[in-house]
């Protein structure tokens, strides 16, 4: 193994570590009561209500509550442990500050839009038929959201070498110009 | 055997997480059955106070059941212990335990191999992988889960208890590192198999 993916190993499982430790120093109530309403629950609510307008969907606290479906969302269900790989895969590659900065953002808006869909998916599983949740939620949603956002996280690396490779014969080409101009 | 297209690989990567899934759903006892003597081994290596019995059962969820007898009394608060000789037991579902053996497999087939030599490579490092991505996940994890009970059980009892390897490993590892763990450990035969052909 090359030294630059040893170091993208290595540095990836530190940081996921410290997002993880970081994470779990948050408050179970402020998760519940705070966060997991306002920047989750209430989105999906409306999403569920603009794609099926005759659900009573409500939020209470981290609950998606309808007359046909209960769904709560917990600690883990946030798309947190995902969010935490990706950032630690793009800040561990090691592309320049603007690329990693520019891979973080669109990172964690890719990640947060797959676990909406997640989360409203998991909703009309259960008003369906809740004995395909279990399956649905621990077995394939992971594994396929896993997937997506390693594709993502390819599609970012090949940009980086991409704008790597673009400026690489930029400077060639100035130092050829000069050349010519020097002769 | 060349580099593919990433939407050649996308699709390749959907492919095979589709047809590792579906095999897991239909065959993941067969397999969770054949791998629980080495469970049991990983067990008793990570905690020296049971003696552990691994089964699948057959439920609404199927479940790889943890049955530990305490080879000695355990402490839980100042004032309770688990008595030697007592079984208590923990369980996880087979599909659950599963999903970082598909993410490790999907990663190690899709990995654009160069020639048959690098597949050869990458075969060879995937066997040694696939055990210890299983040692480190449902084994501890039920050993965690036991922990988890007494760990309430202090707490109910207003005894600051020490929390246990097996009880943070497992919180790390539930939170996500399972993803990580296999991600890794695919990365790592990918670049090795990799690093082995150009030698």
């Amino acid at each position: 193994m090359d030294f630059q993916s040893f170091r993208f190993i290595v540095v990836a499982g530190i940081l996921y570590a410290a997002f993880h430790f970081a994470y779990n120093q948050i408050p179970d109530d402020y998760l519940r009561n705070t966060i997991y309403p306002n920047v989750i629950g209430h989105a999906a609510a409306k999403t569920i209500k603009t794609l099926t307008p005759d659900r009573k969907v409500v939020i209470s606290n981290n609950a998606l509550i309808s007359p046909r479906a209960k769904m709560n969302i917990v600690r883990g269900c946030d798309g947190s442990g995902v969010w935490f790989m990706l950032s630690a895969a793009i800040i561990g590659f090691g592309a320049s500050f603007r690329q990693t900065i520019t891979g973080l953002v669109a990172g964690t808006i890719t990640v947060y839009i797959i676990n909406q869909i997640r989360i409203v998916g998991l909703y009309y599983v259960i008003e369906h038929n809740r004995a395909w949740f279990p399956p649905v939620h621990t077995y394939y949603a992971p594994t396929l959201i896993i997937i997506l956002v390693a594709g993502f996280f390819l599609l970012w690396t090949r940009w980086t070498m991409d704008q790597h490779a673009d400026s690489a014969v930029i400077a060639t080409e100035e130092t050829n110009q000069g050349k010519n101009d020097h002769e | 055997m060349n580099n593919p297209v990433p939407g050649y690989l996308f699709l390749k990567v959907i492919l095979v997480w589709l047809v590792l899934s579906m095999a897991g759903f239909f065959w993941g006892n067969g397999l969770a059955s054949t791998m629980t003597p080495f469970y049991e081994f990983v067990t008793e290596a990570a905690s020296t106070d049971y003696v552990a019995a691994i089964s699948v059962e057959k439920r609404q969820e199927d479940a790889i059941v943890l049955a530990a007898t305490a080879i000695r009394a355990k402490q839980i608060t100042p004032s309770r212990a688990l008595p030697a000789g007592t079984t208590i037991s923990s369980d996880i579902t087979v599909l659950h335990t599963l999903v970082p053996l598909i993410i490790f497999l999907t990663i190690i087939l899709c990995w654009p191999i160069k020639s048959w030599q690098q597949s050869g490579w990458i075969m060879l490092f995937a066997v040694p992988s696939f055990f210890c991505i299983s040692a480190v996940t449902a084994p501890i994890q039920l050993l965690g889960l036991l922990e988890m009970g007494f760990q309430n059980a202090a707490n109910q009892a207003g005894f600051a208890r020490e929390e246990p390897f097996a009880l943070k490993w497992m919180l790390l590892t539930e939170g996500g590192g399972r993803w990580l763990i296999p991600a890794l450990f695919g990365l790592a035969c990918g670049a090795i198999s990799e690093s082995m052909i150009k030698k």
